[in-house]
This record gives C-alpha cells, structure tokens and sequence, in this order.
C-alpha cells in the first residue's frame, strides 16, 4: 500500500502527528504495536501544569486534539499559580485514563484519510538517503515518501523493580527491539535515558477521612479554546505526606534500589526524581507530600503522585503503607523505573526531520523528551511538516518568540537534552510574558486556520475576544469603587493598602496584587470577561510597559535570526575558530547565526567569525585563506 | 551576547578602511597608530606630510609631521612605514604612524584618521582581518579566537592579567549571586505546586540592593581605574582672557598655548600632559565660554563645555583684578559637585575680589590666590590637584578592584539599572516573571562583560536547591 505519510507510535506524539497530516488532506498510515493501547497515559492521569499547560494550549490553537479530548474526559480542572502574573499561570487536569483512550481512538478511526494499523516496525525502507516506508515484523511493507517515528519509551525498554529486570515498552507491553538497532546501523547516535512511575492503589482501601481534599475550580477552566463550557462533574484529589517513619524505610533499602545498586546507569529528570531520591539528597527535608489522584471514573485505581519508585515490591509495600491515610492500602500495580533508547535530537533539522534520512522525522520521547505534552506538541509539528513535504511545501518552524513549542524544537535541535530527559519549563522561555496561555490562539490560530486545521470560527472567537476586552476596559475606566468596609476588608485580604476616597476600577487594577476578578468583586458587578479576556485585560492595564520591552527584545533577537548561515558554508574552513567549534558547527550545521549562538561552546567571538566569513565570502565570491 | 552579536553582521566591511592605535593605552616614549586597508595610504597622505617628499617605499621608515588638513595645525612629528598587500601585517594595503607617546595625541591622530574616511577598528580587528588574508596560521589563528580576551590590549596582557583574572571572578560572584535569586522566582513560578518555600519579597528586595552595592562599588571605581590606567583629565575653564593659557604654559613649563590679551584667542581644546605625584594629568586648556557671536569660537565654546563635562578635574580661573561678572557667576555654577581648585588669578595687580566674593557666586571648590605672570602659587596649586587626585582617587587602599574600561562600566550600568528596576518591582510585591525578567537583565549585562550567558545554570540552581518533583 502507498501512503503520503506513515506515523510509528499511537502514543501522544503520534495521535497529533497522525491526526495534523490526514486533516491536511495527506493519505496517512498509523501503526501501532497495540490497539488497544492508543493515548495511554503510562504515568500519571493528569495533562497540563506550568509550561506543559502552555504548550497544551499552543497544540490547541493550531488545530491540534490533546485539548478538546482532555475538556471531554477530565475529571478535575484546575488553574494554577492564580496569584501570579498572567504569563505563568497555567492550567491543569486530572484524566479519566480509559475514557481519553477511547476519545482518542474513536476520533482516529473516524477520520478522513488516516488507517490505523497494529504492527510491530522493525526496519526503516531506505533507498539514497530518503525514506521510502517500514517494514514489520511479520514482513508487510508500507510504502511512504515520509515516516513519523514516535516510538515513546519502547526502544529497548528495560524495565526495573528492585534487583528484577525484564524488557518492555513500559509494563504490560512488548518493547521494540529491533527497531534502536536499526537506527544506529543507519548512522543516528542513540543514547539511553531513564525515568520512573508510582505504584497504584486500589482507592477502596485509602482511609480519605484525615486528609486533606483537593477540589477541582468552580467553574472548571477548559483547555480548548474551542470548548464552551466543561459539562461534566468533577472528583476531588486528596493530599497526604510521607514522614520520618517512611524515609526510615527508604533509607533502610536504598542498596536494594537498582538507581543506588549500580544496575542502572542512565540519569533521570532531575524534576521527577524517584521518592528514594528525595529522601536521599534532599535529608534534612521532614516530609514530602503526596497527591492521591484518581486515575478515572470506572476504575477504583488511584495514582499516588509523587511516590515514583524502583524500588523492590515488599519495600514499596512498607513505604506506602507507613504514610498516613494509606495504612490498610493495597498496591494494584508496581512502581518501576524503565529505561530506553532515545536519539540525540541534535540530529533533526527544526522542522523535526532528520538530517541523515530524508522523509524521515521523529517526534516525542524518542527525542529525549518527557511528557505527555512536549510530546504532542512535537507530534503535531512532525505531522504537520512531513504532509507539507509530502506536497513539497516549505515546512512550518515557530520561532523561539513565537511560541513555547518553538523553543522547545529550538533547545532540543541546538543543544540537545544535556543528559535528562528534557521537559518544558517557563523558564526556558526568553519571552513569557509575550508567550501567554490566554494568547497562544493570537499567536498561532492563524496558522492553524492556513494549514486546514481550525475552520474560521478561530478568527471570529479572536475578534469577539477584542471587542470584549476593549469593551470591559472602557467599563473599568468608567466605574467608581467606593471605599466601604468590605471593600477595605477585600483589600485587607489581598496585602493590599486600604483606600482612602472612592476611586476607578482601573486605578485598582493597576495594583499588582489585585486581579481583575477581585476588582469585580469589588464593584459589585457581574464580571464581563472569562479567563483568557481577563488575562488580556490584566496585561494590558498592569504590565504594558514590561510587555513592550520584551518586544524590543524581541526585535534584537530577530536580527541574529534573520541572518542565514547559507548551505554553501564549510564550517571547516572558516579561519580562526578552533578545531573543536568547526566539529560542532559542522554537525549541527545552525540555519542562522542566532542559532549557532546558541549551541553549547559556541563563543560569540566564534560567531563574529562566522559573520565575516560569509560577508566576506559573499563579496568576493572567494578569499585567499 | 546576543546584543554584542546583533550588530556585528551588518557592521564587518571587509572593504574599508581601519584605523586604531597599535600600541597599549598609557604613556609611552612612542605610540603606533594602525591603518589598514585600501584607502590606507591616501589617508595617511591627508594627515601626514613627509620632510623629505620623496615618495614612499614599502618597509622603509620616513620622518614627516602630522597636521589637521582642516585647521592645518601642527599636531605632531612622526615616522611612518608603509607595507603594501598582500606583504603586511593584514594582507591589506597597512601605514604604521609611529608618533609620540600618550592617550590623548594617540586619541587625536585616530581621529584625523577617521575624519578621513577610515573607520575605528573592532576589537581584534586587524587579527581577523589577518586570517581572514591568510596571513596568519591555524595555530596563531587559534590564539585569537576568542575576541572577547583580544578586546585586552595585547600589551596591556599581561601587565593586568591577575586584574583581569580578579575582575572576571568579581564578576562571575555577582552574576553566580544574581543566577540564586532568579533560581528562588523560578522555583515559585514553575515548581509552585510542590510546596517549596518561597523567599518574601523584602527578602529578594534586600538581596537585589546588597548586590546592587557591590555592583555599584566596581561601577564607581570606573574613574579610579582610569585614573590609575591613563591619567585624569583636568579642564582649565574660565571667562576669556583671565590667563588658562598662561596657567597652562607655567604647569607645563613651555609655551603649548598661544598667549595674547586678546579674549578668545584659544579656540580650540588644547590638551598636553604633566606628572603630579604618581598621576597622570592631561591638561586641557577650553576656549573661554562665554557668549559669542562668532561662529568658530562658538564651536570651540560648545568643545569646552563637553570637555569640561567629561573632565575629572575643574581647574576654574578668575580674574582677581576685575570685578565678578555673570559669567564668572556661569564658570562657578559649573563647579559645583566637582573636585577641582578654584584659581584667584593675578594678584599682581589691585586686589578686587576676595575668596569670600567667588564662595558668594556659588564656588566651593579650594581657592588660591594665584600669580600667572609670576608664577607665584604654583607649588601650592600642584599640592592642590594632587589633592584633588587623591580625593578622586576615592579613600581605597591598595590593590582594590577597579575597572577601566567604558564597555565594563556600560556594562555594569545597564546592570544597576536593572537591578534597580528589580528592586522597585520586588518591593511593589509585582508577579515573581516581572521580577525575574530585570533580574536576568542584570545577569546578562555582567554576563556580556565576562563573556558568559547561560540560561541552563538557572534550572541548575534550582534543582540544587529545591527538592523539586512531587
């Protein structure tokens, strides 16, 4: 059979990847070495957080899927980081895990021009240097000028528990063997990552009466800026703490644990450290807290999170069972630790295809990424480029001021993971308080609209967003608040200094430590903006002058990127830089000088030379070196 | 980084022509200033006239003078060498003028060159160029790569390499400090969940301000550096025709500055250099400011008012024999806030003002009664500017760490502005990202003097110092 596209994963990575080219009219194939399995969520049953929520909404605004099919299935909806500043704030969600698998599904096998298959891809089909399909386990062969590897943690996946090891994509299914050695004959540099999951508990035998309850928001925050309104209801989360006696536990065991014993050398996220970790450098720490998450509506499975683990069943037995509320807990499942290969992303071009085979992307977890959401983002930027190539269109590259997932692609293809699994944080962000959560549709929708992913409703929900906002602006530089004593006491409330006279709303607005939705309550008023509207509102009145300098900014960085590193220059024979950077810049071959200052040892003095060489190469079609 | 790179694409002209001094900044028995480029020779034709007129070999030294081809003022004598391409130090067409020694006619000469056509070299400019010519090898090559270390004056090296050192650990400890702070507001905005203890406010405020102290410190030291490096500058200022250019001539002990009773004589800056105590001091002698009609001298009126500006140093002369006017009242308007001496000139003749008059018109600088005619006086006015230099030296000890180039002091500038910035935002308890973003402002401004921006060593910090991960 001949496809446009073939998509390997049906993981988060390849339901987006699948899903953006069959929507942009390519024919495309999705293989999947379990059926049943599509949209698993391997580790915890929430989607979102800081910097993972703002590339959920990014997904979103360009047509992707993750976030209508999370405001369809989840079962608790949270906003966080409510007082800070609207750059960082962010949403999350608990999952109900089996019915976003069936959502998902559901929508792959309804959609025009996608088959999804199982198969198991052992080999890639390769003929001078440009892919040309897979083949499968059993022989079949699937014929494609471009392929999606979306392989997840199941190259070489070896799990552990304790001093037992066994191969598997993550417990319960096969890994792919094959597949990694295939890789390196064809000449990838592949690498070995490690990370972790929580064992479950049957949520029967957790005693909730002495903890603490997490609710979700009332109203609950939708992700998708397509969604109206969240229908259905939500659970509550509970929280608990470990304590002197379960570190006693951990401590006790620790050579028993293969990350302590030696047997596994691969490093894991420092930001998702194993519960051992934590009580091993972090002593001095008396407790670590625990969120009981529920993993869904028609399953009693309950996902202690923060209690990741490798260590051996009858010490996760001990450890769980030493912390408050979970005396009497049964563990369902067993926490694990896994490794797996993954390949240096250094060796994709920023569109996610790779620089040795052409046709050839990769997306996800075998980029050396965590997350379900890093990893839908990048499925949806492969499957988006690999349909515009396969129509032999320039791809689509969102710059590192456009978007989070632009800086995503842009760290990863520039410097690579630097040795951990790599996940979104704000932080990484130049330019946060211009690459909001409320505006990722002012950014990106149009492109989405371009590409055939949204329909025009998009532009129209942008427009009525504006008039909103301007709208409630005008009302807020209209209306007087008086100075009664609940509004001193709503003030009082907030650390904010009391007033003296009645003034405009907009004059306490401008308080920092004022939102928008308290200044409403303190006018007494029905508020006239949602979430994003407000968001925009809070911007524009509190942080205009700050948003502007960033733009500057924005404006100098765009120089250096504008600048192209032509194809035609041998980064070998630029005199003057040092043996080491011509072997950098002659394997990663930047696009601009930007992003060759961006690599690790790359001095600006080495970039300096690079802009003369090509200045000067260009002004005398040859120089004497 | 990115900023210092910014501009560089568009600016590198292979094309043109250089100019820069060759030799380190300071005092020196000779000075080379540097040309190259294919404009070079007719440049050095406009500004350098040779004894002999013969025309110039390549690699052979000839004796000439160096003039202003506009006012055609004689600046100075010098040798010249020219080597033509490719057979020259750059592969390009190169004049060496080997001049007399000192910052401020090597300064002038380079600017001749300019007003010429050519233009100011980049840092290591004249190295690239070299390679880019082929005219130096991988190994030397290798040797220059990193600009940042060619922006030290290669003569200068090694003479101030354990400053250089010490001044780059000062920096990075700031920095390092700063990477902390914006560690404790990441932590807040991305980790927020995980219940991390969150620094109050006032708490970063008061580090921001510690910081910002010792940042301000090493900004100030900036005059002191310099003072220790090339020398102070001292402006002479004074209505016309009460005697700067006699007080020059005596303090230098020649006749630099023409002398006539006619007011606005001297209508340019002249500058010439004298040792007091262990300092260097460039003299400069403004034309008197003053209000006037005539176009030249009002240029060399607004000269004088921006060299006063820049000068560390007020030497402020009055006419002790003439009543006060609004003038002089202008002269001691201008001394105020500044270190200097006050002179009360020509107590040879009937005194009409007494000290008591100039502290009236606003003058608190020290005031001496001074005799130009009869060099009375002047030992006490070489006690008063090496006051002066002590005082502008500032009440440091020792080999305290001091900066002395602009690019730092710009450097640390655009830190203690963002510093306080950050302070202000810190202390009106605005969102930790608003924070965090003059913060890293900060950072990078101390980054791009050391030469080290990073953004990974922040989640670094983080990680170190959280236990992070729920």
């Amino acid at each position: 059979m001949q496809y446009d596209v073939i998509i390997v994963g049906a993981g988060h990575a390849g339901i987006e990847a699948s899903l953006a080219a069959a929507r942009m009219g390519a024919k495309t194939l999705m293989l999947t070495l379990n059926l049943d399995h599509i949209g698993q969520m391997s580790c915890n049953p929430a989607i979102g957080g800081i910097g993972k929520g703002h590339l959920v909404r990014e997904i979103d605004a360009l047509g992707g899927e993750m976030g209508v099919a999370i405001d369809e299935t989840g079962i608790q909806f949270r906003f966080l980081n409510t007082r800070k500043g609207p750059a960082v704030r962010a949403r999350r969600a608990q999952a109900d895990k089996a019915a976003y698998r069936s959502r998902m599904k559901r929508v792959l096998e309804t959609t025009l021009n996608l088959h999804v298959r199982q198969a198991s891809v052992e080999r890639l089909i390769i003929e001078d240097g440009a892919v040309r399909g897979v083949e499968s386990q059993i022989g079949e062969v699937f014929e494609a000028p471009t392929v999606v590897l979306t392989t997840g943690t199941f190259l070489k996946g070896l799990v552990h528990v304790g001093e037992k090891h066994f191969s598997a994509g993550r417990v319960g299914d096969f890994a792919a063997m094959g597949l990694s050695d295939h890789l390196r004959e064809l000449g990838f540099r592949v690498g070995r990552l490690k990370t972790g999951t929580c064992p479950r508990l049957d949520g029967r035998t957790i005693d909730y009466s002495r903890l603490e309850v997490q609710p979700g928001d009332e109203p609950p925050p939708p992700f998708s800026f397509r969604t109206k309104r969240i229908k259905q209801s939500q659970l509550p989360c509970h929280l608990t703490f470990t304590n002197a006696r379960t570190h006693e536990v951990i401590r006790a065991n620790i050579n028993r644990s293969p990350m302590y014993s030696g047997t596994i050398q691969s490093r894991g996220p420092r930001y998702c450290p194993s519960v051992e970790d934590k009580v091993m450098r972090f002593a001095d720490k008396e407790r670590h807290q625990i969120f009981l998450e529920p993993e869904g509506r028609d399953t009693v499975e309950v996902y202690p999170n923060g209690l990741s683990t490798s260590l051996p069943l009858d010490v996760q037995v001990a450890m769980v069972r030493s912390i408050e509320g979970l005396e009497q807990a049964e563990i369902m499942r067993h926490g694990y630790a896994i490794e797996y290969d993954f390949s240096d992303p250094t060796q994709l071009q920023p569109s996610l295809e790779t620089k040795l085979v052409r046709g050839l992307f990769f997306a996800g977890q075998i980029n050396g990424t965590t997350g379900y959401e890093e990893a839908a983002a990048q499925g949806l930027m492969a499957g988006i480029n690999s349909a515009l190539q396969a129509r032999s269109e320039p791809a689509l590259i969102l710059r590192r001021d456009e978007a989070y997932i632009g800086v995503m692609i842009d760290d990863l293809v520039t410097r690579g993971i630097g040795g951990e699994p790599y996940r979104m944080f704000t932080s990484r962000a130049e330019y946060r308080l211009v690459l909001r959560e409320d505006n990722a549709d002012r950014r990106l929708s149009a492109i989405g609209e371009r590409l055939g992913l949204l329909d025009n409703a998009a532009m129209l929900r942008m427009r009525s967003k504006t008039e909103a906002v301007a709208a409630e602006l005008a009302r807020m530089r209209s209306v007087v608040v008086a100075e009664t004593p609940r509004n001193q006491l709503i003030l009082a409330e907030m650390d904010s200094s009391p007033m003296t006279q009645s003034v405009r709303a907009f004059e306490l607005l401008k308080r920092p430590e004022l939102s928008y939705a308290t200044v409403i309550r303190m006018t007494g008023l029905e508020a006239g903006l949602d979430f994003d509207q407000a968001a925009e509102l809070e911007i524009e009145v509190k942080y205009d002058g700050y948003v502007k300098r960033q733009t500057e900014a924005i404006e100098r960085f765009r120089r250096l990127e504008d600048a192209p590193i032509p194809e035609w220059v041998d980064f070998g024979s630029v005199t003057g830089l040092s043996t080491e950077v011509k072997e950098r810049l002659s394997n990663l071959r930047p696009r601009s000088l930007g992003q060759a200052a961006r690599m690790p040892g790359i001095t600006p003095a080495a970039v300096s030379l690079l802009a003369v060489h090509i200045k000067a190469k260009r002004n005398r079609g040859s120089i004497a070196i | 980084m990115i900023e210092e790179n910014s501009a560089l694409p568009g600016k590198m002209y292979v094309e043109d022509t250089i100019v820069a001094p060759a030799t380190a900044a300071g005092t020196g028995a000779v000075a080379i200033v540097r040309l190259s480029g294919p404009a070079s020779f007719e440049i050095l034709r406009q500004i350098w006239v040779s004894r002999n007129k013969a025309t110039l070999e390549p690699r052979r030294l000839y004796l000439g003078d160096v003039f202003d081809p506009e006012t055609h003022v004689h600046i100075d004598r010098a040798m010249v060498v020219c080597f033509s391409k490719p057979h020259s130090l750059t592969g390009e067409d190169v004049a060496e003028l080997q001049c007399h020694g000192g910052h401020y006619l090597v300064g002038r000469i380079t600017s001749l060159a300019t007003r010429c056509g050519a233009r100011m070299a980049e840092p290591g400019e004249f190295t690239r160029r070299a390679f880019l010519n082929g005219r130096i090898g991988l190994t030397e090559a290798e040797a220059v790569t990193d600009l940042v270390e060619a922006r030290v004056e290669s003569a200068l090296k090694q003479a101030i390499s354990h400053l250089t050192g010490a001044l780059t650990e000062k920096l990075s400890g700031m920095r390092r400090a700063l990477v902390s702070i914006r560690a404790h507001l990441e932590a807040e905005i991305d980790f927020s969940d995980e219940g991390i203890q969150i620094r109050s406010r006032s708490e970063i405020a008061s580090s921001i301000e510690r910081l910002s102290l010792d940042v301000a410190i090493l900004h100030d030291s900036f005059r002191r550096g310099r003072l220790m490096r090339v020398g102070a500058r001292v402006a002479i200022v004074g209505k016309p025709n009460v005697g700067k250019s006699s007080i020059l001539n005596l303090l230098l002990g020649t006749d630099r500055a023409i002398v006539t009773a006619i007011p606005g004589t001297t209508r340019d800056v002249i500058e010439d250099s004298m040792q007091v105590g262990p300092y260097q001091l460039v003299l400069q002698d403004t034309a008197g400011i003053r209000e006037s009609m005539d176009e030249v001298e009002k240029i060399g009126i607004d000269r004088s008012r921006r060299s006063l500006e820049e000068a560390d140093i007020v030497l402020a002369v009055f006419d002790g024999s003439q009543p006060l006017t609004d003038e002089d009242a202008a002269i001691a308007h201008y001394t105020k806030h500044r270190i200097g001496v006050a002179l009360l000139n020509k107590n040879d003749l009937a005194a009409e003002v007494q000290p008591h008059d100039l502290n009236a018109i606003g003058v608190e600088i020290p005031i001496l009664s001074f005799s130009a005619l009869r060099a009375d006086g002047i030992e006490n006015l070489k006690c008063e500017l090496l006051r002066a230099l002590e005082s502008l030296r500032g009440p440091s000890q020792g080999e305290e760490l001091a900066i002395s180039r602009e690019r730092h002091r710009d450097g640390l500038a655009r830190a203690l502005e963002a510093l306080a910035a950050a302070r202000q935002s810190a202390l009106q308890s605005m969102p930790p990202e608003i924070i965090a973003l003059d913060v890293t402002l900060a950072a990078d401004a101390l980054g791009q003097i050391t030469g080290e921006v990073h953004t990974e060593d922040v989640l670094d910090a983080v990680f170190r110092e959280f236990c992070i991960g729920k």
